[in-house]
Order: structure tokens, then sequence, then C-alpha cells
């Protein structure tokens, strides 16, 4: 059996309220103001607002989750006068803290960019640090301190015939 | 409705119901691109403050850009697939023809194809960035004009700077064997530095030739002919192994 038409409304309206918040500016544009005002929902002050923005809990786009909690409450108010009873359920069902969470996981800015950014960070001087500079050097006998004269010369001294390299095996 | 059609689906795209649903179908795909821009405009300020404290290795470019590409290319192709299970179900319900399901299972296949283009850009532009930061670090701490002498009888040795192997270098004047090791710095540069640079010219060619295997061999050409211009004490290396790639047998079957 398919939901009532009542609860395909209720959810069409939660659904237009979040997709409308989620759509507006930060902090909430006109759009959102006339979408609040149309639910005689009151927007927040300027005051209100900016005191929002500068606080630990931030976002990147919409409307405050605050304003939305609002419509959604005009909204269940709405339906819940209807002789319905399937419709009753889904309203005494609405899970409101799990859809004002779920809109705020789509509006607070993306948390990954600083777990990105502090791990990789340890790794910023690392491997540079390590860094040597040029060396120049000539092989010399150790016995007789003659320098090697060939630059394929891997075996003796040509002055004193030593061993130029030791093998340590 | 025959039997047939009835069990191959519908081929009739113009119902209200349908086109409302590749609507939000395209509407899907379009907000996953949006988000992908989001994330890397996000990146953008902190990753600049990276490149501008780098020192000679790119490391942590690499280091970011794992995260980031797990966070655009991974997810989002994640997302769309997801997506696409939905829609495939609300296709079925409507009736559409396996021809007008696969149509628009496609755009699954060209928007994994787009993000992962896109990222390959972003990805080539930020490493050679790094490059040029780390090559003007280089250069602020080496003296070119350093003059290098035989460690037996002080005679002048043709030494480059920028050398990017250990080299023994008879002396002309006494015949002593001076073995001279590049700064770590200007070797670590052929792999930080002219590596990327070598992509960042070859990348034209790479996008242009897609998969197409002759076309690939330009891009490769291109690379390495870059690397054996910059790094000519390893010319005959990088030639040999731009032979060995262009010329392997196999390279028609794999990339």
């Amino acid at each position: 059996m398919g939901e009532s038409k009542n609860i395909s409304k209720f959810n069409a309206e939660i659904e237009k309220a979040f997709q409308t918040a989620w759509h507006s500016e930060k902090g909430g544009d006109d759009n959102w103001n006339k979408f609040l005002s149309s639910y005689d929902v009151d927007p927040l002050t300027s005051d209100n607002k900016q005191s929002l923005l500068n606080s630990e809990m931030k976002i990147a786009k919409g409307a405050f989750p605050i304003e939305l909690r609002r419509v959604y409450e005009k909204i269940i108010v709405k339906h819940s006068g209807k002789e319905d009873s399937q419709l009753t359920r889904t309203l005494n069902n609405f899970d409101m803290e799990s859809k004002i969470k779920e809109y705020y996981q789509k509006i607070k800015p993306f948390s990954g960019m600083s777990d990105i950014f502090g791990n990789a960070s340890s790794s910023l001087h690392k491997y540079s640090a390590g860094m040597q500079k040029e060396k120049h050097h000539t092989m010399k006998c150790k016995s007789c301190g003659s320098p090697r004269l060939e630059e394929m010369q891997y075996d003796i001294c040509l002055f004193c015939g030593s061993k130029l390299f030791e093998n340590n095996n | 409705m025959s039997i047939l059609s009835s069990l191959l689906g519908s081929n009739d795209s113009s119902s209200p119901e349908f086109q409302q649903l590749i609507t939000r179908w395209d509407n899907y795909l379009t907000k996953l691109k949006e988000r992908y821009y989001e994330v890397l405009g996000q990146s953008e300020e902190p990753l600049n403050n990276v490149i501008n404290n780098i020192q000679y290795d790119t490391v942590i470019i690499h280091n970011i850009k794992n995260g980031l590409q797990d966070q655009t290319v991974q997810q989002l192709s994640k997302k769309a697939d997801e997506g696409w299970t939905k829609m495939q179900n609300e296709m079925s319900k409507l009736g559409a023809s396996w021809n007008l399901i696969s149509k628009q299972q496609a755009k699954v296949d060209e928007f994994k194809n787009w993000v992962a283009t896109e990222f390959q850009k972003f990805e080539v532009n930020t490493y050679a960035k790094a490059a040029r930061k780390i090559m003007n670090n280089v250069q602020k701490h080496i003296d070119t004009n350093k003059l290098h002498r035989c460690t037996q009888c002080a005679a002048e040795l043709p030494i480059k700077i920028f050398s990017f192997m250990a080299i023994n270098l008879k002396c002309d004047s006494c015949g002593s064997v001076n073995t001279y090791q590049p700064d770590d710095r200007i070797r670590a540069m052929e792999y930080y530095v002219i590596n990327h640079l070598a992509e960042e010219y070859a990348f034209p060619a790479k996008l242009k030739a897609g998969t197409d295997k002759n076309a690939q061999k330009e891009y490769y050409k291109m690379y390495y002919g870059y690397l054996m211009e910059n790094v000519s004490d390893k010319k005959e290396f990088y030639e040999r192994d731009m032979n060995e790639r262009i010329n392997n047998p196999l390279f028609n079957i794999g990339f």
C-alpha cells in the first residue's frame, strides 16, 4: 500500500523547506526570508546571525538550522489537525533532531580539509632536512697516498700495487 | 502493448514523469560537479600556503594530493554509483526500456571520467607550481659560480654544478681522478622539479591522446624529450627508457 496523499504532501513540504534552506546563501537570503514569512516565521535578527556566524559552529552555505527547525515545527502543526491515522503516526515519528543534524551535515564546511593538511604537515620539511651539500674528493691509496689515476681503477694502486678498495667479505 | 515490449520496457521518454526523473538525475550529477569545485576551492588557500613554505621536495604535496583525491575522485564517483542505483530503480518503476536506462547509466561513466581528468589537471598544475618554488629555493642556495679545483694540483675542473649523478673526472693537468657528488638538493630536482615540469609540458598530449595508443607515444616522446634536454647527464638513460616504452610490443595492449 502506498503512502497517503496527506503524508506525501507533508513530506513534500518538509523536503521543500530543506532544499530552500540548503540552497540559500550563507546565513539566508531574500528567497529564504520569503519562505520563512510564508510560514509566519520571523528570521533571526542581523545581530543574532552575526554572532552565530562568529561562533564555533561554522557553516559554508545555507540558512541557519534554527530557522529551518522553526519552519519544520510550523509544518508539523499545519498537518497535525487532519484526521488521518497514518499521517498522525508519521508526524509522531518525525525525528526532528536527525533531520536538523542531516541538514547541518550539508551546510557545514568540509571538515576533512583540516585533517588532510594536518596529517600532511608533518612531512613538510622532513625529507628536505637531511639533504647534504656537494662533496668533492679524490680516492687515494691507503698505503702510499697516491691518487687514483683511472676512472675505472677499482683494483690496485698503480704506484705501489696495494689494493685500492678493501673487501670486507 | 505487446508481450515483448512489456518485457523489454518502453522506449517512450516523453512522459512528464520520465522527463522529471531525467532532470533530477542531471541535477544530481551537476551537484556532484559543484561539490568537486567546492572541495578544491577550499583547498586553494592552505595549498598555496604549503607551496610557499616548501623546501626541496614535494612529499607533502603527494600526501595532500592523496587526501584530496579520496575526497573528490573516489568519494564523488562512489556517490554517482549510489545515485545511479536509485535512479535505475526509479526508471524501472516507470517501465523504461534497457536502451533508455543504459543511456542514463552512461552519464555515470562520463562523470567518473570527467572528475578523474579534472583531478589530473589539478594534480599536474599543483606539482608544477611546487616544482617552480623548489627550483627557486635551490637557485637561492646554490653558488653557480663556484670554482672546483683538482684536489691534487688545484687545476680548474669542468664540473657542472647542475649535475644529477656522481662523476669521476680525470684532471687534465695531473691525471688524478676527482670524484664529485652533486648537492643532494640538485640531485633531488631530477624528480621533484624536472619530472613534474616534464609532465606539465607533455600533459596536453596525454589529454589529447586519451586511449589512442599511437597518440600516447607522442606524450612519451614529449615527456622524455623534456627530461633528456634538462637532465643531460642522463640523456642516454632516458632515451633508452623512452625507446623501451614506445617500441614495446606489449605497449598497445596495456597503458
